[in-house]
């Protein structure tokens, strides 16, 4: 691009010309000041702002069980019959899983409930320094299985529905692997599995697989320094992490995005709740990290059937249920190659995949993704259950 | 009914948002508005209400003084094209010399150990900067004599304030290497910025606004940043500065370590071997536990009343049914345990 731009010295007449800025200055001194008033009108708005107005994660729902920092809870369901096997859905560690039910209108958690699902939730909470030493076995085989034989037990049934999410995805996934005779169907959303992808099949986006590229270029003495010091990494230095992904994003974000929204109310609460969500990042435990960078990231195990948690293989080819595979076309967190195009990687004759429209995030709270992702996995687990 | 409005993690994002609205003015050689007290003081805004309210502020601190430049560029060129170019090359030569400064700051940092207290903030560093001199003489002459007269941990922490002094010079020299790298990518996004204008003129599109141009500017540096960053440079300027922060953390730790065994309070991978048995206790019994059948730990009695009471069903839906006695799996004397703390 450097050949646009012009050298010092050349005479700019012409090109300067040719570029259509229409700036005036009368135009200029009258933005700056609508600029101006909407800046103080914003500030005094959101000084107005009530608690219950930030409010996520409003959908009606009751804890059944809980264990260390990990709570299970069942949403009240919408519909006089609803499914008989109920859903479990398990989200990322390095986000809460409020995300599925950030706003009533952007509820993926209602959606399912009025498609007539079953659904309940884990939250896997804030790790502190205690947690340290917990495993992803720990949270697949320990948590995660505790809740799958609670609700069994709790429905009468042998064998639920697994939901999983990002990270969320990759312990479902496994548990389905390690556990093949108490899931019935499992769906993974935006869930890498094969994080090597990127490499055969480089992501054209804009920051598409930075977490890829960053977590090869590290070594894997880097990463058992990281996590020996760190222990737990803090909910403050993932979201550094995350911030960093997208540097001009983000100031754009509290910048100049800021100011177009500052009028819409609807636009503007959508995205303090967004925030708080993006506040409430938890902690994530030392070794699951290590594990996950170490042998997912950097030696890509899970896909190759090689990933061992507490002594056990989890072996793909034991995934015999039926699944589908989401993923979100827009995805730069985890780019598209990592998940997507994974039939034969499963035992199952019954795969399928789903691509909806919009980001990592986006597949659970964009519009054109809510009008999508509810209706075709109820109707998937439907056609199975 | 369980209420989400307690944030546990927001608490500690306000750090890192202060810390983030800080960068941001100081790329562009400024510093953060403070963020705004709540009307009423005994109640503080909700989060994030206070941070976007400062997000705000910046944002008013920052377009000020670039409303002010562009007009200035239109009485200078009243021709627009040109009032344009004018600015672009003033705001591109105010990034280049911050990339400069922090690549500078890179170079110089190896330069000044000897004097650079200026640069360096924390205390323990300082120390062991401060003790480097001094501490290796009397380390030459006096140490087996100091070893003799108990005076092993003040020598180890010595020693170890060297180390840490070290280290963290490196990871400030790593950090500055990495913002070099990206503050030239912000330069060079202004590069692209000419380009994407062009496509726009030749679309038929204009630029109307200040706003507008900042919003083609952000695209333009966007782009560029995710090349920069994406770059096997940048990326092993990344694996670089991981490993200069943790090695400089681990330092820091050492050091706290040796004072902690000095005065007899338990460090911290005595703290983690604590929590090591203990994880690791729990796993035994959750082996224990799973292999006589025993289900879960069941849910508090606070709790659970309003299980109960969700469980009856909003719409008098009926209850779950009872597991069937042929469930190949735990045996039902079992289950009943947890069917009697979670009534279904």
């Amino acid at each position: 691009m450097s050949e646009t731009r012009p050298q010092a010295g050349q005479d700019t007449s012409s090109s300067a010309a040719a570029l259509p800025i229409r700036i005036t200055p009368d135009g200029l001194l009258r933005e700056m000041q609508q600029v101006s008033e909407k800046l103080t009108r914003g500030s005094r708005r959101l000084s107005e702002y009530t608690e219950d107005q930030l409010a996520i994660a409003t959908t009606p729902k009751d804890e059944v069980w809980r264990q260390d920092m990990v709570r299970l809870y069942r949403y009240r369901p919408t519909v006089d019959r609803p499914e008989r096997v109920p859903v479990l859905l398990a989200y990322a560690l390095v986000g809460r899983y409020q995300m599925i039910d950030l706003e009533p209108e952007r509820s993926f958690v209602r959606k399912l409930l009025g498609e007539g699902l079953d659904v309940y939730v884990v939250d896997w909470g804030h790790p502190t320094r205690a947690q340290r030493w917990l495993t992803i076995d720990d949270y697949v085989s320990g948590y995660l299985d505790d809740c799958v034989e609670l609700i069994c037990q709790r429905h009468g049934v042998d064998k639920i529905n697994l939901l999983g999410v990002c990270q969320g995805g990759v312990f479902t996934t496994c548990y389905a692997a390690l556990f093949p005779e108490k899931v019935k169907n499992l769906v993974l959303t935006v869930t890498p599995i094969d994080f090597h992808g990127d490499q055969a099949e480089p992501e054209a986006g804009a920051g598409a697989g930075y977490m890829n590229l960053w977590a090869r270029a590290l070594t894997p003495e880097d990463i058992d320094l990281m996590v020996d010091t760190l222990g737990t990494a803090t909910g403050a230095s993932v979201g550094f992490s995350f911030l960093m992904m997208n540097p001009v994003g983000n100031v754009a974000k509290y910048t100049t995005e800021l100011v177009d929204m500052l009028d819409d109310d609807a636009k503007m609460l959508g995205f303090l709740r967004m925030e708080r969500w993006i506040g409430d990042r938890p902690g994530h435990p030392g070794e699951v990290m290590r594990q996950w960078f170490k042998d997912l990231y950097q030696a890509n195990k899970l896909v190759r059937s090689e990933l061992e948690l507490g002594g056990r293989r989890v072996d793909l080819n034991q995934i015999r249920m039926p699944v589908l595979n989401v993923y979100a076309q827009g995805d730069v967190i985890v780019p598209t190659s990592c998940t997507r195009g994974m039939q034969g990687k499963f035992g199952t004759d019954d795969y399928s995949e789903l691509a909806v429209p919009g980001g990592h995030i986006g597949t659970f709270v964009g519009g054109k993704a809510q009008k999508v992702l509810a209706p075709s996995i109820a109707k998937w687990l439907r056609e199975r259950n | 009914m369980f209420s989400d409005k307690a944030l546990e993690g927001s608490q500690a994002s306000e750090s890192l948002y202060a810390w983030w609205l800080d960068l941001i003015p100081s790329l562009f050689g400024g510093s953060a508005p403070k963020a705004p007290a709540p009307a009423d003081e005994t109640s503080p805004l909700p989060f994030p209400l206070g941070q976007v309210s400062q997000a705000l502020a910046l944002t008013q601190q920052l377009l000020g003084p670039l409303y002010q430049a562009y007009f200035q560029s239109m009485v200078a060129h009243p021709e627009p094209g040109k009032a344009f170019i004018a600015f672009q090359e003033l705001m591109q030569g105010q990034l280049q010399k911050a990339s400069e400064g922090f690549a500078g700051i890179g170079q110089t940092l190896t330069a000044v150990q000897d004097g650079g207290w200026s640069l360096m903030r924390a205390p323990m560093p300082m120390y062991g900067q401060a003790m480097e001199p001094l501490s290796l003489n009397l380390e030459r002459a006096y140490g087996g004599l100091a070893d003799a007269f108990g005076l092993a941990p003040s020598r180890e922490l010595q020693a170890a304030g060297r180390e840490l002094a070290a280290a963290a010079l490196a990871r400030q020299q790593a950090r500055a290497e990495y913002m070099g790298l990206i503050v030239g990518a912000l330069a060079k996004g202004c590069e692209g910025l000419l380009a994407r204008l062009r496509v726009m003129g030749e679309k038929g599109e204009s630029v109307d606004s200040l706003l507008a141009l900042v919003r083609v500017w952000s695209r333009a540096v966007d782009e560029a940043m995710h090349a920069a960053m994406q770059s096997p440079k940048a990326l092993e300027a990344a694996a670089k500065l991981v490993r200069a922060t943790t090695r400089a953390r681990e330092q820091q730790q050492r050091m706290v370590a040796i004072a902690s065994e000095a005065l007899n309070v338990p460090t911290r991978a005595e703290v983690d071997d604590a929590y090591r048995e203990i994880q690791e206790l729990k796993r035994e019994m959750r082996r224990l536990r799973k292999s006589v059948g025993l289900a879960a730990a069941p849910v508090p009695a606070a709790v659970a009343p309003a299980v109960a009471a969700a469980s009856s069903s909003p719409k008098g839906r009926a209850p779950a049914p009872a597991r069937s006695r042929t469930s190949p799996r735990a045996p039902a004397a079992k289950r009943k345990k947890t069917s009697k703390v979670i009534p279904s």
